[in-house]
This record gives structure tokens, C-alpha cells and sequence, in this order.
């Protein structure tokens, strides 16, 4: 890197590292002999390339169908005028609402109680009968 | 683009060629251990940490940006894993430290004294200026590579590798003036 060798730097690249031993290197080479070879590399590429296309056009697909069914949901003024007129269209064949109402206002009046006086509802529950309070008995 | 995916860069040859893979190592060897003898005592445990490096950079060659980085950067990993399990065992028995006795450079008889110094300046340098300078000199990778192998940006790796060589030269001059 430095244009003007440093002499240090000579000095320390003259240094020569002991010689590992022959043990070592046949332990390596042997290893080298046993381990299984690694799978070309070129297939393994085109595999995971091929996956990444196929991944990328899912997404694709994906965001295209999030897209579609957002589109469905986003309805202006226009559509909510369209869907209140097709209701009124069916109005008349439905029964009316108030007619509902009273019809079960009828069937219910045999079995309504009257409404305790809220004024002396809570006194029912403080006081017994003989109207002393809870805590004094 | 698909066709550098497929056939890759020129750096990775090393991974693929058996050949190439063993000139490289034919040449590197001694670097290694030299490595693992950062870490660890003795040159016969040096040469099992290289080993078991290997072992661990085979298995993922194919999978490497550098394969010559990744091999030096495999046994720093390997040798600090094997200095921790020292480490361990030397609390649980008790063990003291053995001594250092071996060299790390070999040599004529004729320049023991001034390689000795040398010795002794490396030894003094911090563990992160050293790592650097020995993956610079003796094994002989770029800034680049070795900041790849040591997961630094390659800036550190340079500042790292200057301040070696000045404490170095520090620790020479103080040693030949009494």
C-alpha cells in the first residue's frame, strides 16, 4: 500500500513463521478427502435465483389482489346514494318500523310491571320495615 | 447481473478450485498458526485450532464473500473459543499458566538476538494492533479483507496497523538505549 516500503515493515515480512507440521498438513488433507463435495455452484445459484423470481411474483400477485380488494372498499358519495336508493326500492314490501314497534308494545303490556318511583327506590334497600337503618340493628 | 450471480466474482475462484484452495493454504499455513499463536500457548495447540478452523471454513466455503478472509477470520473465532475452554479448565484444576517457551519465528542462528526483539515488540503490542499486523504481513491480505475478517470498517484496520508499527518502533528504540 505505502509507496515507500517501510524498512520495519521489511524487516518484520523478513520474520519467517515456523513450518506447521507434516501432521497438520495430512490432518487437513485428509480432511479435504473425506468431507463430501460441495454441490455445484451453479445449480445451487440458478435454484435459489429461480426461488426468488417465484417468491417476487407471488408478492407481486399479492399486493395486486390487497390492491383490488381496497379498491372494492373505497366508495365515494356517489356509491352510498346508489345502495340508500336501492333500499327504499324494497321500503314498501318490508313492514314499517313504527308498525313493528307497536305491535310489540302490545304483547308486552300484559306482562310490564310498573316502574318502581326512583325517589324511593333507594330506601327500600336502606331501610326494613320497621325503618331503622342497617347499621343500627 | 444474472450472469455474475451465476458465475460469481474472481474472488471466490479459491472456494471453487481444489487446486487453488491447496496452493493457498500450501503458502498460508504458517501464517495461521501464527495467528492462533496470538491466542494460544503453545505451537501443537496453535495447529489444532488451525484444524478445527478449517474444518469450520470447508464446511462454508461455497457460502463466502472472501474465502481467504473467512479462513483467517475462522480461526481467531476457533482459537478465542479454545482460550475460553482453557480458561475454564485452568479454574476448575487450578492450573497455572505454562510459561512461553516457543518462538514464534524460525531462523538463522545469526539474527536470534535481533528477532527476539522483534518477538518481544510483537508480544507487547495489544491484541487488536497485532491480530492486524500479523493478517497484514504474514498473511498477506489486503485492508479490505482483513477488516472483513475482523468485522471493522477497513479505516480502523489502517489506523490499527500504523499505531503497531509505531509502538513497535517505540518499544525497539527503548529496548537498544540501557
Amino acid at each position: 500500500m505505502n509507496e515507500i516500503p517501510d524498512p520495519l515493515e521489511a524487516e518484520l515480512a523478513a520474520l519467517r513463521p515456523h513450518e506447521p507440521s507434516p501432521r497438520l498438513r495430512q490432518r487437513i488433507a485428509d480432511h479435504r478427502a473425506q468431507a463430501p463435495p460441495a454441490p455445484p455452484r451453479r445449480a445451487w445459484r440458478a435454484a435459489a435465483l429461480a426461488a426468488t423470481v417465484l417468491l417476487g411474483l407471488n408478492l407481486v400477485l399479492a399486493l395486486d389482489n390487497a390492491r383490488h380488494d381496497f379498491r372494492s372498499l373505497d366508495r365515494g358519495p356517489g356509491d352510498l346514494d346508489e345502495i340508500a336508493a336501492g333500499l327504499r326500492r324494497h321500503d314498501p314490501e318490508l313492514p314499517a318500523t313504527e308498525a313493528r314497534r307497536q305491535a310489540l308494545l302490545v304483547l308486552a303490556s300484559g306482562h310490564l310491571t310498573p316502574q318502581p318511583d326512583p325517589a324511593t327506590f333507594q330506601t327500600r334497600f336502606l331501610f326494613a320495615k320497621d325503618d331503622t337503618p342497617w347499621d343500627m340493628r | 447481473l444474472i450472469a455474475e450471480v451465476l458465475h460469481g466474482g474472481r474472488e471466490r475462484d479459491m472456494a471453487d478450485g481444489s487446486d487453488q484452495w491447496a496452493s493457498w493454504l500450501d503458502q498460508h499455513l504458517a501464517s495461521l498458526v501464527l495467528l492462533a499463536r496470538q491466542w494460544v500457548p503453545s505451537r501443537a495447540d496453535a495447529e489444532d485450532v488451525v484444524q478445527e478452523a478449517f474444518v469450520r471454513f470447508w464446511r462454508a466455503r461455497e457460502r463466502v464473500a472472501d474465502p481467504a478472509a473467512y479462513c483467517f477470520a475462522c480461526v481467531k473465532h476457533v482459537a478465542l473459543d479454545w482460550r475460553r475452554q482453557r480458561k475454564r479448565q485452568a479454574r476448575r484444576e487450578k492450573v497455572s499458566a505454562r510459561p512461553e517457551v516457543e518462538t514464534w519465528f524460525a531462523g538463522p542462528g545469526e539474527q536470534n538476538e535481533r528477532r527476539a526483539a522483534l518477538e518481544s515488540a510483537l508480544r507487547h503490542l495489544p491484541e487488536s494492533q497485532r491480530e492486524v499486523l500479523v493478517m497484514r504481513i504474514w498473511g498477506e491480505l489486503s485492508f479490505p479483507q482483513i477488516a472483513a475478517a475482523l468485522e471493522i470498517p477497513a479505516d480502523t484496520v489502517r489506523s490499527r496497523y500504523r499505531y503497531a508499527l509505531d509502538k513497535l518502533r517505540e518499544h525497539l528504540v527503548e529496548e537498544t538505549i540501557p
